[in-house]
């Protein structure tokens, strides 16, 4: 299978659909580009996900451009049908490459609250070690 | 408006502005592609993104040269195509940037607390010394029995610290109750409480010859039995360090 991400796997492919398409002229029933399947599975994952696996506005957006991408493929238009399904695919990734920077945040404010916590309560119990309050030397 | 309705419109005018010049090779400038490289040579300077997502802006830069590449070929299509991946691939790389920094903040916030805990802990030993009395209050206990809770063992390891690095140390553990209850009873239950402490502390390797265990029952209070706070602070079992 091509790789998705990195651009020169996309100029692979989109050469070879061209050459496909050009080669074939009028051909009726060329199979979908593999990229718009491979973005069709990850759409559908992530909108199975639990709720926060992946940010809304982006995975909306992926949506969107899966559509486009259904509709260039049934038009037989292939090339356009694999740009959106690249574009829908880098927006599942961007879902939920954001999803993680919230919850990794989120973690960080929290433990950035107990920590804060931990030392004003140590302090306060080593405090109450001073004679007269619990212990007495 | 959306994303996608404004990738339309734009490719609509792409599309005018190309008829119009036909048989032109490279289209001209796209303002949404400058922004875009404008965009990445920010980012490329940003130490941040430098470190923490260098696969992806490597990326984002090899897909912005795609989008050039497409330009002076005049494929509008591509060009437009390239330079949204570009843009969403720095979005991608600032994500995973701003992630891998709060990851790193939680893991110096985890050492933090490790050394909080160090230096409280060290703090609590280095004020044990001869004379000193540790009370352990009622809550430690469970209601009426001589179990020890939970809770009881932070209040008694940094005794632990200081007799195993003091061995010449040794300790009087005496119980205390309030007046509730017979006095039979009282000095049972005082002794049990008494014992529990020293079985702990012999649990966590002190040696059962330097602790002293014994039932005070309701004889000695600190407090007035008239009132229930007064009770409860009656109710305690008292560790005194002791020298050699």
């Amino acid at each position: 299978m091509e790789p998705i991400n990195p651009p020169g796997g996309v100029t692979a492919s989109l050469v070879a659909v061209a050459l496909f398409t050009g080669l074939l002229p009028g051909c009726a029933s060329e199979p979908p580009p593999p990229s718009l399947v491979q973005a069709r599975t990850a759409v559908e994952q992530a909108q199975q996900a639990p709720a926060g696996e992946y940010a809304e506005l982006e995975l909306r957006q992926a949506q969107e451009k899966l559509s486009e991408a259904d509709e260039a493929a049934e038009d037989e238009e292939n090339e356009r049908a694999e740009r959106f399904a690249q574009e829908a695919l880098i927006n599942v990734q961007l879902a939920e490459a954001k999803a993680e920077m919230e919850r990794a945040r989120q973690a960080a404010d929290e433990m950035a609250q107990s920590t804060q916590t931990l030392r004003q309560e140590t302090e306060r119990t080593t405090d109450a070690i001073a004679p007269g309050a619990g212990v007495s030397q | 408006m959306t994303a996608l309705q404004l990738t339309r419109i734009r490719r609509v005018a792409i599309v005018a502005c190309a008829l119009g010049l036909t048989g032109c090779a490279g289209a001209g400038p796209y303002e949404p592609l400058q922004a875009t490289s404008t965009r990445f040579e920010t980012a490329r300077a940003d130490p941040v993104l430098q470190e923490h997502a260098p696969v992806t802006l490597r990326e984002a830069e090899q897909t912005l040269q795609a989008a050039e590449k497409a330009r002076a070929d005049g494929e509008l299509e591509q060009m437009e195509h390239y330079t949204y991946m570009a843009d969403q691939r720095l979005d991608l790389a600032q994500a995973q940037a701003e992630r891998r920094q709060a990851e790193q903040q939680v893991a110096a916030f985890g050492d933090e607390r490790k050394d909080v805990l160090l230096e409280a802990r060290t703090r609590e030993v280095e004020a044990i010394r001869e004379g000193t009395v540790l009370t352990l209050g009622d809550v430690l206990f469970e209601t009426g029995q001589a179990t020890l809770l939970p809770g009881a063992a932070s209040q008694l390891d940094p005794l632990v610290e200081y007799m195993s690095t003091h061995p010449d140390s040794s300790v009087l553990i005496e119980g205390h109750t309030d007046s509730v209850g017979s006095g039979s009873y009282n000095q049972q239950l005082s002794q049990a409480r008494a014992d529990a402490v020293r079985s702990y502390l012999a649990s966590r390797g002190i040696a059962m010859s330097r602790m002293l265990a014994r039932g005070m029952g309701e004889s000695i209070p600190v407090a007035t039995n008239a009132d229930s706070g007064g009770r409860q602070q009656n109710r305690r079992v008292e560790v005194t360090v002791q020298g050699a």
